[in-house]
């Protein structure tokens, strides 16, 4: 193999081998946690408002299940389908305390409190005291 | 042997380039979204942008009529079947119109960031 030839295989290599692999692949991580954001986002937005609905028609009228069937679907398998998302995919993963270190104001103390037991225990009080109160 | 330590050694280097070039797009879709909601006054910064599927950040930073750096993070927290706004360790219930705007600014922030820095991979 000449020095050329081999020059260019190296550089065939570098295009479409490994190298040029990591930007596929983080290109396409952020596109599916873009999206995955924005449609969690919509899902709950849209739970809220049906809840919120639900809540309205029932006030007006308390002497009947006065939600239509349709919603009351939606709305429980919506309900279903998030919790279940959410439970297989909840990993306070890497890139969190990664980024949620770099953007607290400089000079605090972060270290990795963001990823630790209490983050779920106080979200879940959190969640307690809105649902007491 | 010493076929496998240099592989070991190159998908080592691939996986330090893949979070490498992750936290560089994110920073970048960082400040687009900070542009979103309008000019930011001198001295100050903002960024706004999807962490992670269940996490959104807002961050500012301004100066104050004593002339003080402040800065402020807002995460908000997409749980099943809320939206918690999380400010200084405190957890808050996202009022209706906060979530309508948040939204909003979401699918926004998504349009744009597609057409200004990923519109070569969709």
């Amino acid at each position: 193999m000449s020095n050329n030839q081999r020059h260019n295989s190296f550089g065939e290599t570098l295009r479409t081998g490994a190298e040029f692999q990591p930007r596929i692949g983080a290109v396409a991580a952020r596109l599916d946690a873009l999206h995955a954001g924005r449609d969690n986002a919509n899902r709950v937005a849209q739970l809220i408002s049906l809840a919120a609905e639900r809540e309205r028609r029932a006030t007006e009228d308390p002497h009947t299940d006065s939600i239509a069937p349709h919603v009351d679907a939606a709305l429980q398998a919506a309900t279903a389908a998030d919790r279940q998302r959410f439970e297989t995919t909840q990993s306070l993963d890497a890139s969190r305390a990664i980024v949620d270190s770099a953007a607290r104001p400089s000079g605090e103390a972060t270290g990795n409190l963001a990823i630790g037991p209490w983050f779920e225990q106080a979200a879940q009080e959190a969640m307690q005291g809105e649902v007491a109160a | 042997m010493l076929g496998r330590l240099f592989k070991d050694l190159t998908q080592q280097r691939i996986a330090q380039k893949d979070a490498e070039l992750y936290r560089k797009l994110l920073r970048h879709e960082a400040q687009i979204g900070g542009t979103l909601f309008g000019p930011v006054a001198p001295g100050g910064r903002r960024e706004f942008f999807c962490l992670d599927p269940n996490t959104w950040v807002w961050h500012e930073e301004w100066i104050d009529q004593f002339g003080q750096h402040q800065a402020k993070t807002t995460r908000y927290d997409v749980r099943p079947n809320t939206i918690l706004k999380v400010q200084d360790g405190q957890y808050f219930a996202l009022g209706r119109e906060e979530m309508d705007h948040l939204v909003h600014a979401i699918n926004t922030y998504v349009d744009r960031v597609e057409s200004e820095l990923y519109s070569f991979a969709i």
